[in-house]
């Protein structure tokens, strides 16, 4: 609902405004694009690694060397009707969990600006959850070959249809903006969709000088179709499947997000860390992510190093329901739901990896990065890793060597 | 007497004005508006701001539309390095973060100090950097605070 009344509003202003052109070099119309042509090798065998939970496969078992994890396309038209009114678009090839690289539309608005510091959008955007977050796809933009996942994983639907207000003040010789956000999105993944409805989120970033402060709280209704299939099963077994169930069940909770970031770039070096906390009352749980990063400039080449860590800080494991109080074939329903639930509740990303990687900016618009991760595993956790085969074991360490060419036009 | 004394002293004031040039602190670009600009003053981050986009008014709400040069110009580099202490491709990374959020485009880009002054002439909100050979009397060099 709130989608469709995104998209009529959109739609109202575009029609509305049509009669506002004045200036000469108005209408105007500009293309811009990025991408990444990216290959990535994981010598674990039995899992596949992935930079979007939400692909159907990465590399290590499904690829030795794949090229689908980090390689995409995108293009975006930027329409500026009047000096107040202006459109974007963006289309994002990359691998989708079907398997395809269908392009999918990541950003689509129309933004009015009521002041030059008070801007107001409707329509496609994406969430400004952690410091990245809003080009988090645009890779030469950012240092590394991809954001480090211990903090960008904890929130893995990124874009919403809603509508954002953004307002830039100075204080002293800094600069800040504000933003505010309302709506909802989903992703489909391969045997289903996760939506988050009546989300909402509050940002602001500093530039105070060579420093970046960053801050932002979210809080958004996630559900899953899945899901809720999975605990009315649960809700069979009477009084303790109904407490089971309520007490993990997704649907028609809030889960929260806080995070924080800093950035500090004289020009020749930079350091950056962000931490975050997601909180949900249900099977997703409470985690933590953070990372830091540093980076040293010489000429056009800029090696990096960075360290990062994920924690699940509620339990990871749940006894559920007394399976010798049931007779068969309720006893083995019984140990079966709480296997599953058992593995959700587990799976959250449990992990510390460093990172050392280098970028050569060897022409304009154009950036080589070669980088190397070692993801340690916490026992019992499987890193994100997806495809897990019958052999493959939690809480290992893998090696991870990346290269990719980025490009900006 | 005379003589003998000014040889060295020419040749110390040459060295002297070799170091100036070479020392990397000292722009060789100028900053530069309309001679009928209402400001003559920045201060280094209302520069740095104006150029990054975050702000188009100055102080008393002047409007200050920045004009850059070219990609791979000596100006250009010349320009942010001294500036805003960053190389053109940490200046193309801002932008490319800018374009693809929605926050706007980069300043219009023109081929030459020549092609600068010709627009700043026309326009006394502009702002420009030119190669210092190109400043003539319709101009007015920006002091940067």
């Amino acid at each position: 609902m709130v989608r469709q009344a995104t998209w009529l509003c959109a739609i109202l202003i575009v029609t509305q405004s049509g009669v506002l052109l004045a200036d000469s070099t108005l209408p105007n119309l500009e293309f811009n694009g990025f991408g990444t042509l990216g290959v990535v090798h994981s010598d674990e065998r039995n899992a596949d690694f992935v930079a979007d939970p939400f692909a159907s496969e990465g590399a290590g078992y499904s690829h030795d060397w794949s090229a689908e994890v980090d390689s995409r396309l995108g293009l975006q038209a930027t329409l500026r009707m009047t000096p107040q009114l202006s459109s974007v678009l963006q289309i994002v090839s990359e691998k989708r969990y079907d398997g395809s690289f269908a392009p999918d539309i990541e950003w689509a608005n129309v933004q009015y600006d009521i002041t030059p510091n008070l801007s107001f959008r409707v329509g496609r955007m994406m969430q400004s959850s952690f410091m990245s977050s809003e080009h988090r796809k645009v890779n030469y933009a950012t240092p590394w070959i991809r954001p480090p996942q211990e903090v960008y994983r904890l929130i893995p639907v990124a874009n919403f249809d809603g509508v954002d207000v953004r307002y830039r003040y100075r204080s002293g010789s800094a600069t800040s903006e504000l933003q505010l956000n309302f709506g909802g999105g989903s992703a489909d993944y391969q045997t289903g969709s996760v939506d988050a409805s009546d989300s909402w989120g509050v940002s602001h970033r500093t530039h105070w000088g060579d420093t970046t402060l960053f801050a932002s709280y979210g809080e958004l209704k996630v559900s899953a179709d899945e899901l809720s299939q999975f605990f009315d099963a649960y809700r069979l077994f009477g009084l303790p499947g109904e407490q089971l169930a309520s007490r993990y069940e997704v649907d028609g909770k809030r889960t929260s997000l806080l995070s924080l970031g800093v950035g500090y770039d004289p020009g020749s070096w930079f350091v950056m860390g962000e931490w975050a906390r997601s909180s949900s009352p249900s099977l997703l749980g409470d985690s933590e992510g953070a990372y830091m990063t540093f980076g040293y400039r010489i000429a056009e080449w800029t090696p990096y190093v960075g360290v990062a860590r994920a924690k699940v800080t509620s339990n990871t494991s749940e006894p559920g329901l007394n399976a010798a109080l049931y007779p068969s074939p309720f006893a083995e329903g019984a140990q079966l739901l709480n296997g599953v639930l058992n593995e959700l509740i587990s799976s959250g990303m449990q992990q510390e990896s460093i990172t050392l990687g280098a970028r050569w900016d060897f022409r304009p618009g154009m950036a080589f990065t070669a980088q190397y991760d070692r993801i340690d595993m916490r026992s019992e956790s499987s890193g994100g890793l997806i495809n897990q085969q019958p052999e493959f074991t939690p809480g290992g360490r893998i090696n991870l060597f990346s290269l990719a060419l980025d490009f900006v036009f | 007497m005379c003589k003998r004394l000014t040889a060295p002293l020419v040749s110390l004031l040459l060295g002297a004005a070799l170091i100036m040039v070479n020392h990397p602190a000292a722009a060789e670009v100028l900053v530069v508006v309309s001679a009928e600009a209402p400001f003559t003053r920045l201060t280094s981050s209302d520069l740095r701001d104006i150029y990054l986009g975050r702000r188009t008014l100055i102080a008393n709400g002047v409007q200050v539309v920045p004009l850059d040069q070219t990609e791979g110009t000596a100006a250009r580099s010349e320009f942010y390095i001294h500036y805003t202490g960053q190389t053109p491709a940490q200046i193309k990374a801002h932008w490319a973060r800018q374009i693809f959020t929605g926050r706007g485009q980069p300043p219009q880009a023109l081929t030459n100090s020549r092609a600068v002054v010709e627009r700043l002439v026309r326009d006394a909100k502009a702002l420009g950097y030119i190669d210092p050979s190109f400043l003539d009397e319709r101009l007015r060099v920006v002091t940067i605070e």
